[in-house]
């Protein structure tokens, strides 16, 4: 199926290889947006008419449209030129050339911007912040080719959730974040084993989910082991609550109850396994992190102080036994182990990456494709997320273009990643050497900043049920839990923002006042003006550069009516992308 | 025409929803259908009540993540005390620092309260609050026999975070319902309000499950300036303006048969809207309580100029959900405990304040809820997720200066312990929603549609189910 959907694709374009040259520097090397460009490639938008070598430009507005869909579920933004290469390319050629890429650290970026204004701590040491961190997070996401990775990635840290919300450590320590989003990066094409094995021993989440310095249980002054972490790796990371069918259909006993994963004495047993582990660092002890060190430390796995760890067997689930006598990391190593091989891993993850890329209402046969494809790759490997994620992006109902009008497909974007596409969409681009922005104005309109979620469940649940239509028909719609009365209209003040007080980005000088701010970006809007006295040819550029050709006639006609009563071409482009980015049209992605 | 004022419509909001409702009852639940019909019986009440001024309005505070609430209420005689500090360890507090509270009635052993509560032993010993013990989800009456082997049937996700904080929002704890009991209530009583333009549900942290009803929604504001926000530019004087506002108009107030688009319009129409009404109605609040800068105490803040504003915004009944997060401590219980609790105390008291300046302190009750109380045994820095816990309750026709339910002992392996001091409720979530919205004014028919396993604990009668509301 797969194979025909491209053919399909394939058959109405020239298909070539593209000689793509990667761009792998990122800051103040003069590129704009660091996507892969080609040596045929027409870059002057004005001329999408003309004719070119290899058959660049692809023209036909279905098959951009169709591009810009792919890419709205692939990546976290991008702009004409990529919608057009990605449609000559073919979807997963694209995807090959994506997997290939190499990942540019996070940390690098933090550091990078940390040095353009650099500030020392009592060593001499630069030091960067959970807000050098954001600005780490739009380089790495305006910048960087490896477009797919950053929407996995951010896709991850809404699953294997750590927030730097109420913590005076995580807002004093960037690295905290950053060294822990690169763990989520570095193998968001790796193995799930190996994901699930590295985020539980960073010590961001050791911090976070309170298994850091977590000590044996001391019978004699009623001490157990801290449980937080045996909970949510199982209820949130891994398995979940209730025995899944591979479709993700809950199993039902023979009352027709759900059949509960793991009950609490299941958690008091893997609390054992997660005791003893603290500061990895050479210089570390138990029960303290690396005062001294501690931006080094925030970079170092836990390491096992044995004589804290609980000795004796533990009951793992499905009646996997760790023995007595183990050593910790032997004991750890089992229990995630135990969880990696749990049937529900492939159909909870599986899911769960679903509903962050295509559609809050997965069909059981998509989950169950899924869950075929995690379970073995074809190679025999469980756990591979680069053939989930290629399997995801490149199901039947992930391409049908028929979901489009079907009134339950899709999901609503996105706060940030609206964002990202209208940022990406227009070629951002810092007015210093590096992104600059805080985003404490845009989380006051929006609730939504990488790292920064209220709890460890994220800022919206995978079964939130918004009433209306949506919980009367017993649909999940997840983004719906941070679109209120509040931050519906934060979110078009924002657009506001960005368009008419050309403002897309804002460093805000002072954290504690967010209205105390100045724009640190531009826009490029220069192809879009250059049209603007055709309002027909204007909306339909942003048809297909925002709305994945998604916007129905009606919203097009209500559009180019509003603009029409405009003269100015700037003014015009401003209005048609505010009404635009407003529009449900685009803020459903179907 | 040229003067037209740009209104969204509001399509899917209250009062005309029952036309609709009945088209699609094979989407709703029986409990809805029930609720649906009863809708009628308070239209009529709503004359009765306009008329006397009747005013009433329930305020609930989510202590999200789990208050070890048996470190706010805490046993202080030698003996029980003792049971206390050998259970819970390095995490207990020290007897010498407990607050002590002075019972107006009840047989309550002796109790203190946190030492960073002052505020709360106060309102407590004045009669403007008390405490409802050992109370959490259950679906019937539990013992621990019947919780070994399987005798009765269990709330779904015991001790998970999502499904209790759910729970004691949905009261229904054997199933996922995304309608809270302040929805369902809301979904009655709305058309007790005159003014059917302005939900009455408000709240102050977003959507919640609480005020989730089936033809009712929240209505979020935010704790500063007025309120309420609304489009930028809209219906502003200019040209550029004018065109804007009849475009974001047109798109908003399309019909779509996209369930995702007409929910996200629908948002937007009636935030667009109610702005227009709540924030000219907030701006003419003058209210001299002074507030605390933390974001609980200028949520409690922006609830009372709310309240202040009701003849403004023409409504007998409201509803305020305010989320204060941060409370699960697995780790520094004793130092976060310590500064969080202080933050909710002033706030209650700060509350309290501005109701008796508005006079209003009999028509305002506060409660608070939390996902569940925590483990009395220690984890080696903080403690980890149990069951019943202690909630307050707070107003001028709160019985006051009484601890309700059973303050139970504190000793390990009691007949209530499932291990590590995980404590089964011995009352229920039902028994204390269910007074609370009786005093609402809910019918005791409606309230076994609201809470469909009230029965199982409380024959709604004229005697409410536990007694801490004024009859």
């Amino acid at each position: 199926m797969k194979n025909k959907i491209l053919i399909l694709l394939c058959s109405c374009f020239v298909c070539c290889l593209v000689n793509a040259q990667t761009y792998t520097d990122y800051v103040g090397a003069g590129h704009n947006i660091g996507v892969t460009v080609t040596t045929s490639h027409d870059q002057n938008p004005n001329n999408d008419g003309s004719t070119s070598v290899d058959g660049f430009p692809v023209t036909n507005p279905d098959a951009l449209a169709d591009a810009s869909r792919f890419l709205a579920q692939a990546t976290l933004g991008y702009n004409y030129e990529m919608i057009q290469m990605t449609a000559a390319m073919g979807y997963e050629a694209w995807l090959d050339e994506q997997f290939s890429l190499p990942r540019l650290s996070m940390m690098d970026h933090m550091l990078a911007v940390a040095n353009t204004e650099p500030e020392f701590d009592d060593e001499g040491n630069i030091t960067a912040s959970m807000y050098t961190f954001r600005s780490a997070w739009w380089e790495q996401s305006m910048r960087n080719p490896d477009a797919l990775r950053h929407k996995i990635n951010y896709a991850l840290s809404q699953i294997f959730v750590i927030s730097a919300f109420g913590s005076d450590l995580f807002e004093d320590i960037g690295q905290l974040s950053a060294s822990y989003y690169d763990v989520l990066g570095q193998h968001a094409f790796g193995n799930y084993r190996n994901l699930l094995n590295d985020v539980s021993l960073h010590p961001s989440m050791g911090l976070y989910l309170n298994h850091m310095n977590n000590p044996k249980s001391d019978p004699a002054n009623n001490i157990h082991p801290d449980e937080n972490y045996a909970r949510e790796v199982m209820q949130l990371f891994s398995i979940g609550l209730y025995e899944l069918n591979p479709d993700g259909t809950r199993i039902l006993d023979g009352d027709d109850n759900f059949i509960p994963t793991y009950n609490n004495n299941d958690i008091r047993e893997f609390a054992k396994v997660f005791t003893g582990f603290g500061d990895g660092h050479p210089e570390g002890a138990w029960g303290a992190f690396s005062e001294g060190n501690i931006s080094e430390a925030a970079t170092i796995p836990m390491k096992l102080y044995p004589e804290y760890h609980e000795t004796g067997p533990k009951y793992l689930l499905n009646g996997q036994v760790v023995p007595a006598g183990q050593s910790g990391t032997q004991d750890f190593s089992d229990a995630i182990d135990n969880l990696h091989n749990h049937p529900n891993i492939g159909p909870f993850i599986g899911k769960a990456m679903i509903q962050f890329l295509i559609s809050s209402n997965p069909s059981p046969e998509f989950v169950g494709r899924i869950t075929e494809v995690f379970n073995d790759n074809g190679q025999g490997i469980r756990g591979d997320m680069q053939a989930v994620v290629k399997a995801i992006l490149l199901d039947p109902e992930a391409r049908d273009c028929n979901a489009i009008n079907q009134p339950t497909s899709g999901k609503l974007r996105e706060p940030i990643i609206r964002y990202t596409n209208f940022l990406s969409a227009f070629n951002v681009a810092p007015i210093e050497l590096t992104f600059n922005s805080f985003m404490n104005g845009w989380h006051g309109s929006t609730g939504q900043i990488p790292l920064f979620s209220p709890s460890v469940f994220n800022f919206y649940q995978p079964e939130f049920q918004p009433n209306g239509p949506i919980a009367s028909q017993d649909l999940f719609a997840p983004v719906f839990q941070i679109h209120n009365s509040s931050t519906s209209i934060g979110y078009i003040n924002k657009v506001d923002d960005w368009v008419f007080r050309d403002a897309p980005m804002v460093f805000e000088a002072n954290p504690d006042d967010p209205e105390e701010e100045e724009a640190s970006a531009i826009v490029d809007l220069s192809a879009e003006i250059a049209i603007a006295n055709d309002p027909t040819a204007l909306v339909d550029r942003l048809n297909i550069l925002l709305a994945a050709g998604q916007l129905s006639d009606n919203t097009k006609t209500i559009i180019i009516d509003a603009i029409t009563s405009l003269t100015d071409p700037a003014e015009r482009v401003d209005l048609a992308i505010y009404l635009v980015l407003i529009s449900p049209d685009y803020a459903i992605l179907k | 025409m040229c003067n037209k004022k740009h209104k969204m419509n509001r399509r899917k909001f209250l009062g005309t929803a029952s036309c609709a409702a009945i088209g699609t009852t094979t989407f709703f639940s029986t409990l809805f259908n029930l609720g649906m019909a009863n809708a009628a019986a308070a239209r009529t009440a709503k004359q009765a009540n306009a008329a006397t001024g009747n005013y009433k309005a329930l305020v609930c505070i989510l202590l999200a993540g789990g208050n070890d609430s048996f470190n706010m209420l805490v046993p202080t005689e030698n003996s029980a005390y003792a049971d206390y500090a050998t259970t819970r360890s390095n995490q207990a507090l020290a007897q010498n620092t407990l607050l002590n509270l002075t019972p107006l009635g009840g047989s309550a052993p002796p109790l203190g309260v946190h030492p960073a509560m002052p505020e709360v032993q106060q309102l407590f010993n004045a009669g403007r609050l008390s405490f409802i013990s050992n109370i959490g989800t259950l679906i019937e009456p539990t013992t621990l026999a019947q919780y070994n082997n399987g005798a009765v049937t269990l709330p779904l996700g015991l001790f998970s975070h999502a499904d209790q904080i759910q729970q004691w929002q949905t009261s229904i704890p054997q199933s996922r319902s995304a309608y809270g009991w302040g929805g369902r209530m809301a979904d009655i009583l709305q058309s007790m309000n005159n003014n059917q333009n302005i939900s009455m549900s408000i709240s102050l942290s977003g959507r919640n499950v609480f005020q989730s009803g089936n033809t009712t929604a929240e209505y979020t504001i935010k704790p500063s300036g007025t309120g309420s926000i609304g489009i930028n530019g809209y219906d502003g004087p200019s040209a550029i303006d004018q065109i804007k506002t009849s475009a974001v108009s047109s798109l908003m107030e399309q019909q779509y048969t996209d369930i995702f688009k007409k929910t996200y319009a629908d948002v937007v129409s009636n935030a667009q809207d109610t702005h227009e009404l709540f924030s000219s109605a907030i701006s003419g609040v003058n209210l001299n309580t002074t507030f605390s800068p933390s974001y609980l105490s200028q949520s409690m803040n922006m609830i009372a100029k709310t309240i202040a504003a009701k003849d403004t915004l023409d409504v007998c009944r409201q509803t305020f959900f305010v989320t204060f997060g941060g409370w699960d401590h697995h780790d520094e219980l004793l130092n976060n405990q310590n500064a969080m609790l202080a933050v909710v105390s002033q706030a209650l008291n700060e509350f309290n304040t501005a109701m008796e300046e508005l006079g209003l302190a009999n028509d305002v009750t506060t409660f608070t809820i939390s996902d569940f109380a925590r483990t009395l045994t220690s984890n080696g820095n903080g403690t980890d997720h149990a069951w019943g816990g202690n909630v307050m309750v707070m107003g001028g026709s709160v019985n006051g200066g009484q601890i309700f339910g059973e303050y139970p002992t504190l000793a390990l392996d009691s007949s209530l312990d499932v291990g590590n001091g995980v404590l089964i409720p011995t009352t229920s979530t039902d028994e204390y929603f269910a007074e609370l919205a009786q005093w609402f004014g809910v019918s005791n028919t409606d309230l076994q549609n609201i809470f469909p396993n009230l029965l199982n604990f409380y024959s709604p009668s004229t005697s409410p189910p536990i007694g801490f509301m004024q009859v």
